[in-house]
């Protein structure tokens, strides 16, 4: 088996350790014999629709944010028959916001996502920096860090993620973090997210080798190391 | 001004740093300066007009404490009395209480020449009252994003502590974000020049892919990737690939550079000559250090000379920087706090032979609260380091899981949150006459002075 990783923009949206998602994939993936192979597609650069199980793409410095904002609508429509296709894709922070319909900034004009998801952002008044810990429907856990001060929507047929225990998550107000439809999976939470989360990435395996070769188990791994850094995140304050 | 109260201020502020220091609470404290300002907020201002010589502050991500340190020494030896600042105490309470301590209680100032360490979002306060003539930029790396935003309102927070008395500027010219610093004043520029850069790109293979080179900048003009030729760090001639912004000419520079495990040699140049030196410190950051020190200094109009013997004299004081002794061991200290500067020491710990490593990272405000920069700095380089590594600080068990993912074996990695714990066993398995390697964040490396003195004495 091998698992293709698309890591979109990956020289671009480098802030904030996002990159930890694509070393936990990777290495959790090989710690299983399985292959893997990672391409990061910049500005310009084509991208097969085909190719891919997972897409991840993170969060950038504003003027980059804006770069790719304008780039990725060339992509829109392959992603759209990616996602449909069920393709897995984990979008954090500034791409989680690119993947809705659009950013609305204080000042400026409006920026344009891709509309993969129902859900769109206005920036916020103050900026929501923090330990996160969230509450996924099977009442695991992910924990995380957020930074940010964009405020996201979901519309009424978008569901969240998860439930906020600690933190802001997408807006402050309503007490839900991220956004989840097919296989695509939104997100503020840095930390990196992926590493201190193994079920949640070994969930995002699963899904993405499922797809492509039909059910697959994974193996189970030692997480002692994972699961004690989850349990010690749980319990920092906000 | 009327000088009772700055006097009284003065008073203030030295008895309760003798109490904090009597009370051994540790020498981070902001309070005295702090108290200083509550009964005069002149404070500041009155002493640093007593500069005979001027002032000059020193800002930047990385760096600001050793390249003021080497600046200090090198005035040392130009006859210079320098009031400086101490390591880390970068914010207006912890310089005002650098002056109130170098003052006498009648209000004179014993120095003439302020070397002030100040943090990126300080130094408009600074500037305010205080006239800096000259402001030395070290590099702006992306650091406590939390506590910031973003670089580029670090840079703007910079150029407006620049504006503001209309100082003179040396700058970093490797650094694009630094270059593009607008400064209405004089820009001094100072670099590496690479086509002689000798040392050693060799590191470990990435157990992921090419990814692991994450130490990227970005075009202050365009946006897009800068390309830095055939270099892997960020350091020499750069350019940006999409628009036409390049690296101005440098006035001061440093060539020939060889980097060894514990020093380095190189050849500083300004346009009056050059002087070979020979740096008692290890790592290319620190080349970058002693020549943002010298340029400074051969601004202010000191001969290359000088700045050759107060560089190779240069000491560092105990457990406020790179090496200590310690029962026949060497110990060797580096702050880690972004993702550039700990990459720069994790291949200058590759690049030498050590026998033990500890990793100790907090994430108190002044550490930055958000630890995910350890996944964007280089760990992967400790990958083929055949030893046991001690993770600690409040965040040890993340820091296990990024040496985890970097490759290294479960078994080879001991989680002890306690720091005084980890050294007390890391020193314990150091063998006679080797190497100990401590790479704490800022409040975990201040714990570690306070073990370490305990040690010493
Ligand atoms: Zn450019």
């Amino acid at each position: 088996m091998k698992l293709h990783i698309c890591h979109l923009y990956a020289r671009l949206l480098n802030i904030y350790g996002d990159r930890g998602n694509i070393i936990a994939l990777t290495q959790r993936a090989s710690w299983r014999g399985i292959e893997v192979e990672v391409r990061a597609p910049g500005l310009a650069e084509n991208l097969d629709p085909s190719w891919a199980d997972i897409y991840f793409v993170g969060g950038g410095q504003d003027k980059q944010q804006i770069m790719i904002a304008e780039d990725l609508q060339r992509h829109a429509d392959n992603l759209k028959i990616a996602a449909n296709d069920g393709a897995v894709m984990l979008a954090v922070c500034g791409g989680y916001q690119l993947f809705g319909h659009y950013y609305k900034p204080h000042q400026g004009s409006e920026l344009k996502g891709i509309s993969l998801m129902d859900a769109y952002t206005v920036a916020g008044d103050r900026r929501m920096i923090g330990n996160v810990t969230v509450e996924l429907p099977d009442k695991s856990t992910l924990v995380g860090f957020e930074n940010h001060s964009g405020k996201t929507f979901l519309g009424k047929g978008l569901s969240p993620l998860g439930k906020v225990l600690k933190g802001n998550g997408n807006n402050g107000e309503d007490a839900f973090e991220g956004a989840h439809y097919k296989n695509i999976y939104g997100t503020y939470l840095h930390g990196s997210l992926l590493p201190k989360n193994p079920h949640f990435a070994d969930q995002l395996i699963t899904e993405a080798l499922t797809r492509r070769y039909g059910a697959v188990k994974l193996e189970p791994l030692d997480d002692e190391i994972e699961s004690k850094a989850h349990d010690k995140a749980r319990l920092l304050k906000a | 001004m009327d000088s009772f109260l700055p006097c009284l201020a003065t008073l203030a502020a030295k008895s309760i740093s003798k109490l904090i220091r009597l009370s051994g609470a540790g020498m981070a404290s902001n309070l005295p300066g702090k108290i200083a300002n509550a009964i005069c907020p002149n404070t500041l201002p009155y002493f640093a007009k007593q500069l005979t010589r001027g002032c000059l502050a020193v800002s930047g991500t990385n760096g600001k404490s050793t390249t003021s340190g080497l600046l200090a020494s090198i005035l040392a030896q130009a006859g210079y009395q320098v009031i400086h600042n101490r390591q880390g105490a970068n914010l207006i309470a912890g310089i005002t209480a650098a002056f109130t301590e170098a003052a006498n209680l009648n209000g004179s100032l014993k120095g003439n020449f302020g070397l002030l360490e100040v943090d990126e979002a300080a130094l408009p306060l600074l500037t305010k009252t205080v006239d800096c003539q000259n402001i030395l930029v070290t590099n702006l790396y992306r650091d406590q994003l939390d506590r910031y935003g973003e670089l580029d309102k670090t840079a703007k927070l910079i150029a407006q502590g620049i504006a503001q008395k209309q100082s003179n500027a040396i700058l970093n010219a490797d650094d694009p974000n630094v270059c593009n610093l607008s400064c209405p004043a004089t820009k001094i520029f100072y670099g590496l020049n690479n086509s002689s850069l000798n040392y050693d790109t060799t590191s470990p293979v990435s157990t992921v892919n090419d990814l692991s080179n994450t130490e990227i900048s970005y075009c202050p003009h365009c946006g897009n990737e800068i390309y830095y030729g055939s270099s892997k760090t960020l350091s020499g001639n750069w350019s940006c690939l999409s628009c036409n912004y390049k690296r101005p000419d440098l006035d001061f520079y440093a060539s020939n550079i060889k980097l060894f495990s514990e020093h380095s040699t190189f050849v500083l140049n300004d346009k009056h000559g050059s002087a070979s030196i020979t740096l008692p410190l290890p790592g290319l950051f620190n080349v970058y250090n002693a020549t943002a020190a010298g340029a400074a200094a051969s601004h202010l109009g000191v001969n290359l000379n000088t700045i050759k013997t107060g560089l190779e004299k240069y000491e560092t004081l105990f457990g406020r920087s790179e090496k200590v002794h310690i029962n026949d061991r060497l110990v060797v200290i580096q702050l880690i706090k972004n993702p550039a500067g700990a990459s720069k020491s994790l291949a200058s710990l590759t690049n030498s032979k050590c026998a033990k490593v500890v990793i100790a990272i907090n994430d108190n405000l002044a550490d930055g609260r958000d630890i995910s920069w350890l996944w964007d700095a280089n760990f992967e380089a400790l990958a083929n380091i055949d030893t046991s590594f001690i993770v600690s600080g409040q965040r040890a068990q993340d820091m296990a899981v990024r040496l985890k993912y970097a490759g290294i074996k479960s078994t080879q990695i001991v989680c002890i949150p306690s720091i005084s714990l980890a050294l007390k066993e890391a020193l314990e398995e150091t063998p006679v006459k080797s190497t100990l390697w401590l790479l704490p964040t800022y409040t975990a490396l201040l714990e570690i002075q306070r073990i370490l003195k305990q040690y010493k004495d």
